[in-house]
């Protein structure tokens, strides 16, 4: 009986002295850690070759279509799809336009040529809704390639989300990653936005992992 | 002899093992959770909001003295509300104003405060009763020390600050921080809620839901971070270009 207190109590402060240390390392290499935990939803892709078709997922309309942008003017993307999102209040009540058309004056004030802008009808609320919309796409066109612009620290879930609708189409993409302003996976913590957005991240990104 | 002298004792019955005591009382838990779980969910949203104009009616104002000012921050339907509040001639309703984003500069999006400025004479406000106050970016610290500002300009004077429901609190702690202590006093925080959502029912949507987490993670970081949050840099084309040829992020 003596023994297994002796035991049961040594294994006890084992413990303790391991959840210190490990309280202590967290401490000490915090920073590291939250910039790895920060770039580990970064799983953007290069641009290897031109690709036919660039599509702009919805929000982050202050970032993500000057990265379309840059890839236009570099030859390197042949048009830009455009996703419509749900309606926002804001939107509603005419303060803000809708983010569609947000893009489109985005891309025209740009310089890129309307010709170059398809304006996508199907209404997502959602990147599962979006990744629908983009294994219809790909299903349509078949000898296409499409690259996905979004923020960088939605690539993961996008093209979790994504590569699952699309089965063996979702060889034709390639996810590309659109810095975000303010924050990025090595600041993230350090501002509200920056918070707000890697935390709710991993969130969503558990529900699409169990979906 | 007595035949119960002889016999051994019983040997002690085996107590009933503690796990299943536990998980009898979790069981109860988890049930009283699950019974209770409208009234834990909507005492949780309580603890983002802070509403002065109700504590004041509970208090035993049966009518509120309307504010000298009114701030108009964020919220669903904050113009009408600003309206509701608007006496003429002694409210003056406030408009804050920042550097101008890369969509403003592009001339795509109108500059928040123009568009707060039309919307408020839409609904009947003179001209001359808009003030404006301004800052370097939208951070909350930022807009509580332009706040500051003007109401050590204007000694005395009340204002009333609209904001979304969710995140009045994170306002209470980002103005307690940045606006001197002797003019806090002043602030009154009129939380608004979402025409989809309120405490009452925000789990049952997903924009309720995503608004509760985002309201307790920037509570947090509010109460966590004090002192001024660093304004959000713009990226520039060279960091669009990188971001494909695989050298986004920071």
């Amino acid at each position: 009986m003596k023994a297994a207190n002796f035991l049961r109590r040594r294994w006890r402060c084992l413990a303790v002295a391991l959840i210190l240390a490990g309280g202590c390392f967290i401490y000490v290499r915090h920073e590291a850690l939250l910039c790895r935990v920060g770039r580990w939803l970064n799983v953007a892709g290069r641009l290897e070759r031109p690709i036919d078709a660039v599509m702009i997922l919805g929000g982050g309309a202050s970032t993500r279509p000057f990265v379309a942008i840059e890839m236009l003017r570099d030859g390197l993307a042949g048009k830009i799809l455009v996703n419509s999102t749900e309606r926002t209040n804001e939107n509603l009540d005419g303060l803000v336009p809708h983010e569609q058309e947000l893009i489109r004056q985005i891309l025209l004030r740009s310089g890129i040529s309307a010709d170059a802008i398809v304006l996508l009808t199907t209404q997502v609320g959602s990147t599962a809704a979006e990744a629908l919309v983009v294994a219809e796409w790909l299903e349509e066109h078949p000898a296409q390639s499409l690259a996905v612009v979004t923020s960088d620290y939605h690539t993961r879930r996008a093209r979790v989300l994504i590569n699952r609708a699309c089965g063996e189409n979702a060889a034709r993409l390639v996810f590309i990653g659109a810095p975000t302003d303010g924050f990025g996976a090595n600041d993230w913590w350090s501002s509200e936005a920056g918070l707000v957005s890697y935390l709710t991240e991993y969130l969503k990104l558990g529900i699409a992992l169990v979906r | 002899m007595d035949e119960s002298l002889t016999q051994n004792p019983p040997p002690p019955r085996p107590s009933r093992p503690k796990w299943r005591r536990r998980c009898v009382v979790l069981g109860a838990l988890l049930l009283a959770v699950w019974f209770f779980r409208a009234s834990l969910l909507r005492g949780l949203a309580a603890g983002l909001i802070v509403d002065d104009h109700a504590v004041s009616l509970r208090q035993g104002e049966t009518q509120r003295e309307p504010a000298d000012a009114v701030l108009i921050l964020d919220g669903d339907r904050q113009f009408d509300l600003a309206a509701e509040l608007y006496r003429p001639g002694t409210t003056t309703i406030l408009i804050y104003r920042s550097r101008p984003n890369r969509l403003v500069r592009l001339g795509v999006m109108p500059p928040t405060d123009e568009t707060a400025r039309q919307e408020i004479l839409k609904r009947g406000i003179a001209h001359g009763d808009l003030d404006e106050i301004a800052g370097e970016s939208l951070s909350r610290s930022t807009v509580g020390a332009a706040l500051g500002r003007w109401l050590a300009d204007h000694p005395g004077r009340k204002v009333d600050v609209l904001c979304d429901r969710f995140t009045s609190r994170t306002w209470r702690v980002a103005f307690k921080r940045a606006v001197n202590p002797s003019l806090a006093g002043q602030i009154s925080i009129v939380p608004l809620p979402d025409r989809h959502f309120d405490e009452s029912d925000w789990w049952h949507s997903k924009v309720g839901t995503v608004g509760f987490l985002n309201g307790y993670i920037r509570l947090g970081f509010h109460y966590c971070r004090p002192g001024q949050e660093a304004d959000r840099a713009e990226r520039t084309t060279a960091e669009f270009r990188a971001a494909y040829a695989g050298g986004a992020g920071r």
